[in-house]
């Protein structure tokens, strides 16, 4: 019998057939549906599933300053690893890993004894005990090297810099903002594992792509150190509770130091608390006080609404605004403008703003830079507070004209005081030049960058012959002053509000001296901030010292040579000191010392502010030719005062009518001005 | 018919030529799973390869051997095969000769080889259900000679194989009679009987041993525990997932590493799925699905019914372990140690899988 001659045996078999068939193609649909539909998602989480992967520190590349002296390094360290599944006669390899370790047996043993596929024996070895290590030969061991972050400066420039965590990764400052560029090739061992979790391949250590790359800063190490120190030794004199020192290159922006005090050691960071590794400098906003007088000045010079000589009347001391009474330290009547800013009056600065409108010196402190971050490529920068016109009433209106009711960091005071120095533009501050990557090529450079202009050149000038008054006779920060060079600053002293009583304290208060140097063309900008200071609280008296001391000492390191009215600073300085409110007879008698001594040098004296009678007089003393140019007060001399006498036969001098119109000319000779906003003060 | 032949005709190319590819491919891919253990663990990569080919030729032998043996043979031989199968079934009970893997014992070490016996007990139930079922003719119909002598022998066969325990092996030997039992004329109602018969035994043997109620539960929701019931599945499903169209290539495939268990073994198709990608897996499937045709070409163009069931018989067989143990890997079906024909690692299952398809080529040679 065949299977053919039956009917129903063929379907029957047809139906076997097709069963087949059907199972085969679901097969065949279940393979697109894992295979085509659902690869992407399972691929992942093979991957996920069987590489295993142990990161191993990468290295980092270095920071440094602007000459080129390291901050920041990693020093390469010997790390001994095993991998304790791979070792089959554990004792032996224990004892002779402990032997080249100078390690314990049992020890090193209990390690291997561990049920881990990956385990450190010993970190950050001395390159020769690695060496034995690796002479050993031992099967499931190995070296691998480390690197450790090292701070060769301690405490210099570490509120900046920051620091690393144990795996190298940044946790402040620069080295946290960085990271990632300074971060070099991670290496890794892929390890992959079995369905026991058992290790079967370790692969060597494995570079990732990533590139390291240097930093190169525009801090000056010198400097910076001798911001810390002065900084420091000021912030302990005065018992104060912290202090911040920046310098700027007021032409550029960069920022040559940064001191916050008190310092930390970011080699041993743990040891402080965190609030100590904080950047003050931008970290912490604060009012001003005083020091916003320039700006107020400043607006409202390039606005035309007063000029150097307007006079406004201090009312003794006190004044009503609304139900606010604003107080002077001293009693004033009548004083000009420029005296107002010199002397530091909160009535006359309160007056000029009246005259200027809260809404124009609101767009000009926004010009200047305050209530808004700077731009520095730092992290933490905070942005300080300008109340706006539409919400500030007439006691804020008021206040913020000396620096109340306003808050900014020490780096927008600091850059805002750039923008008059350098005659006008705001600068974006920076601190990191340029990234080198390993080959030593310049991979990304910073150019200073311009942000606006914030007033004329004209009238940055005229602001500049302003400060120079306050570091000195009559100003309120002689302690300023720096022998041989024209110094233009502001002193600030400001009351912090106590915030449990939610008033100003008569007894915490912020000193501040911002100010650049030399005046007529300023390398730098050095602004010190005291925080609470104990006993005078004045700005001049805590933070000016500082300022001539970090000045002094940077002009020297610098070789910017001094102008020559070397003396003369030394003198003013001096008497200064101790006599803060110089009588008119003493200002005589000052006059024709410093003359006297310029004589005594071989040097041509400075006649700015003087007649015409005496200037010819003075002339024929010396045996020199006086060509006289226009009338009224000398204003401006050639060649310029201390000039070496020998050999000069003729001195140009012109005069000027010391008249509102004439104030721009004046401000381009050396003293005129302030002399002669000083003769009008001393009439009144 | 499409090949007319004399009676010590060639060979039926349509059987041969994917028999010899599956096979090849086969080696390929055993060496492929199991160099990385074998290297691990015996410390010879080649292992599992050297031994593979040689049973490889073992088989081929036995597969031209059968081609040239009337399959007349085999029905004289039928009792003495039962039999020995059996005894063989028995034996692996006997402390000393089973060999125990995992907790069964299903294999009899015989020098530096072990045998499993259940693959002659499957070998040896196909000839006698061919025997039988041919010798009975139109008396299949009625339940007391058409069903219950067979459903007595491959019962005895089944229970040895739980007892092992080996529920897969059991449960394709049960489907299988089911589908050679229909083939052969038994009644409908009779099928459906035993159909809910069986039902509650199966449920009953699973509900019972623990770990056969967590592989359903791994069945049913593979990545609810992806690391502990549902471990082997789900490699197996990233496996596929990781070979996407084309695959990895051959020898890259990473779950072999010992994530996959028993990846020359019953999970090779997985290390195919990662390899050769869809690509491969269709070719495979698709070299399968020709061969089984055939083979059931060969049972419809059989010139008597006794050679037409016994090509049937091994088809089936062969088609049902190729269909689970696929269903298996890619999870349609809840996991079975059941290996896949041709690729599968083990001498037994490839020489017996060889010599059926010698008597295959006998059968469409004589047709």
């Amino acid at each position: 019998m065949k299977v053919k001659e039956k009917k129903w045996i063929r379907v029957r078999i047809y139906l076997v057939a097709i069963f087949f068939l059907l199972g085969l193609g679901t097969v065949l649909a279940r393979a697109y549906q894992l295979q085509i539909l659902e690869r992407a998602h399972l691929r992942s989480i093979a991957r996920q599933g069987y590489v295993g992967v142990i990161k191993l520190p990468p290295q980092r590349g270095t920071i440094y300053e602007r000459e080129g002296h390291e901050l920041a390094l990693s020093v390469e360290v010997a790390s001994v690893y095993a991998h304790p599944k791979r070792i089959e006669k554990k004792g032996i390899t224990a004892k002779k890993l402990a032997k080249a370790l100078g390690e314990n047996p049992d020890s090193v043993l209990k390690l291997l004894n561990r049920r881990r596929s990956f385990v450190w024996i010993k970190r950050r070895i001395p390159p020769g005990r690695a060496r034995k290590v690796m002479a050993l030969g031992l099967q499931g061991v190995g070296v691998t090297k480390e690197t450790r972050r090292f701070y060769p400066g301690k405490e210099i420039a570490a509120h900046l810099i920051g620091f690393v965590g144990t795996d190298n990764q940044g946790l402040e400052g620069l080295e946290r903002k960085y990271d990632e560029i300074l971060r070099g090739s991670q290496y890794s061992l892929i390890q992959m594992r079995d369905a026991l979790g058992r290790l079967f391949s370790v692969s060597r250590p494995i570079p990732s792509g990533h590139r390291m790359h240097d930093l190169r800063l525009t801090i000056d190490k010198d400097i910076q150190y001798k911001a810390q120190q002065a900084l420091k030794a000021a912030v302990e004199r005065c018992g104060a509770k912290a202090g911040h020192c920046i310098v700027v290159d007021p032409m550029t922006g960069e920022i040559l130091a940064m001191a916050v005090v008190p310092e930390f050691n970011p080699n041993s960071f743990l040891d402080y608390k965190p609030y100590q590794w904080r950047n003050r400098a931008i970290t912490d906003c604060y009012e001003p006080g005083s020091t916003m007088k320039v700006f107020l000045l400043a607006a409202s010079l390039e606005e035309n609404v007063v000029s150097p000589l307007t006079r406004f009347d201090c009312e003794q001391g006190m004044c009503q605004v609304a139900d606010h009474v604003i107080r002077d330290t001293h009693r004033y009547g009548l004083l000009s403008v420029s005296e107002i800013v010199v002397r530091s009056s909160n009535i006359g600065a309160v007056k000029i703003a009246q005259r200027l409108g809260y809404e124009r010196l609101y767009d000009y402190l926004k010009k200047f830079g305050f209530g808004q971050k700077t731009g520095v490529e730092l992290i933490g920068e905070r942005s300080g507070f300008v109340r706006p016109p539409d919400r500030a009433g007439p006691v804020d209106r008021a206040t913020v004209a000396f620096g109340q009711g306003m808050t900014a960091t020490s780096l927008q005071l600091a850059m805002a005081m750039a923008a008059i120095a350098n005659g006008g533009r705001l600068m974006r501050p920076y601190v990191v030049s340029s990234i080198v990557d390993e080959s030593g090529k310049v991979v990304d450079k910073t150019y200073p960058k311009f942000v606006r202009r914030v007033v004329s050149a004209q009238t940055a000038a005229k602001v500049s012959r302003i400060l120079e008054g306050v570091v000195g006779e009559g100003g309120t920060g002689p302690q300023a002053s720096i022998r041989g060079f024209r110094v233009a600053g502001k002193t600030g002293t400001a009351q912090k509000v106590d915030p449990r009583t939610r008033t100003y304290s008569n007894t915490k208060h912020v000193a501040t001296f911002v100010g650049y140097v030399p005046a007529d063309r300023p390398k730098l900008v050095i602004l010190v901030m005291i925080d609470e200071p104990k006993g005078i609280p004045y700005g001049g008296v805590v933070a000016g010292p500082v300022f001539r001391e970090v000045g002094q000492w940077s002009l020297n390191y610098l070789r910017v040579s001094p102008q020559i009215r070397m003396a003369e600073g030394l003198e003013a300085g001096k008497e200064n000191v101790t006599q803060r409110t110089p009588k008119p007879s003493a200002r005589a008698v000052k006059r024709s010392t410093r003359s006297k001594l310029h004589v005594k040098m071989g040097l041509l004296p400075d006649f700015s502010g003087l007649g015409m009678r005496e200037v010819l007089c003075k002339g024929k003393s010396l045996g020199l030719k006086v060509v006289p140019k226009g009338t009224g007060l000398a204003v401006h001399q050639e060649p310029r005062p201390g000039s070496p006498l020998r050999n000069m036969t003729k001195v140009i001098v012109r005069f000027r009518p010391p008249t509102y119109q004439n104030t721009e000319a004046m401000s381009q000779g050396s003293m005129g001005k302030e002399d002669a906003a000083g003769r009008l003060a001393q009439r009144n | 018919m499409a090949l007319k032949q004399s009676e010590t005709g060639g060979y039926d190319y349509f059987i041969l030529v994917p028999v010899i590819a599956l096979v090849g491919l086969g080696l390929v891919l055993v060496y492929s799973a199991s160099s990385h253990s074998a290297a691990l663990r015996i410390g010879d990569s080649y292992f599992y390869l050297k031994r593979q080919a040689l049973f490889c030729l073992i088989g081929l032998g036995g597969m031209i051997m059968a081609k040239n043996i009337p399959c007349a043979v085999y029905s004289k031989l039928v009792y003495p095969l039962l039999v020995a199968s059996v005894v063989l079934l028995v034996l692996l009970f006997v402390p000393g000769f089973g060999h125990k893997v995992g907790g069964a014992s299903r294999w009899l070490k015989v020098g530096a080889f072990s045998f499993q016996p259940s693959e002659l007990a499957k070998f040896s139930l196909v000839v006698y259900m061919a025997y039988s079922m041919s010798k009975k003719g139109s008396n299949m119909e009625v339940f007391s000679t058409g069903v219950l002598p067979h459903l007595l022998v491959a019962g005895v066969f089944m229970l040895l194989m739980i007892l092992q325990p080996d529920l897969g092996t059991a449960l394709i030997i049960g489907c299988w009679l089911l589908i050679v039992l229909f083939v052969g004329g038994v009644r409908l109602r009779h099928l459906l009987g035993l159909i809910l018969l069986s039902g509650p035994i199966v449920l009953w043997l699973v509900w019972r041993v623990d770990y056969r109620l967590k592989r359903w539960w791994a069945f049913i929701n593979p990545w609810d525990d992806p690391r502990g019931i549902g471990f082997q599945i789900v490699h197996s499903f990233l496996a596929f997932g990781s070979g996407g169209v084309f695959g990895a290539g051959l020898g890259n495939s990473k779950q072999k590493l010992f994530y996959l268990p028993e990846a020359h073994t019953d999970f090779v198709f997985s290390v195919a799925g990662e390899e050769l990608g869809f690509l491969g897996v269709s070719i495979i499937i698709i070299l399968f699905g020709f061969l089984i045709v055939r083979g059931i070409k060969v049972a419809l163009g059989s010139r008597e019914l006794y050679s037409s069931y016994l090509a049937l018989g091994l088809t089936c067989m062969l088609g049902l372990q190729v269909l689970v143990n696929m269903g298996v890997v890619m999870g349609l079906l809840p996991t079975k140690g059941l290996t896949l024909p041709f690729f599968s690692y083990g001498g037994s299952s490839l020489v017996l899988n060889l010599l059926g398809i010698g008597i295959l080529l006998n059968i469409s040679s004589r047709a």
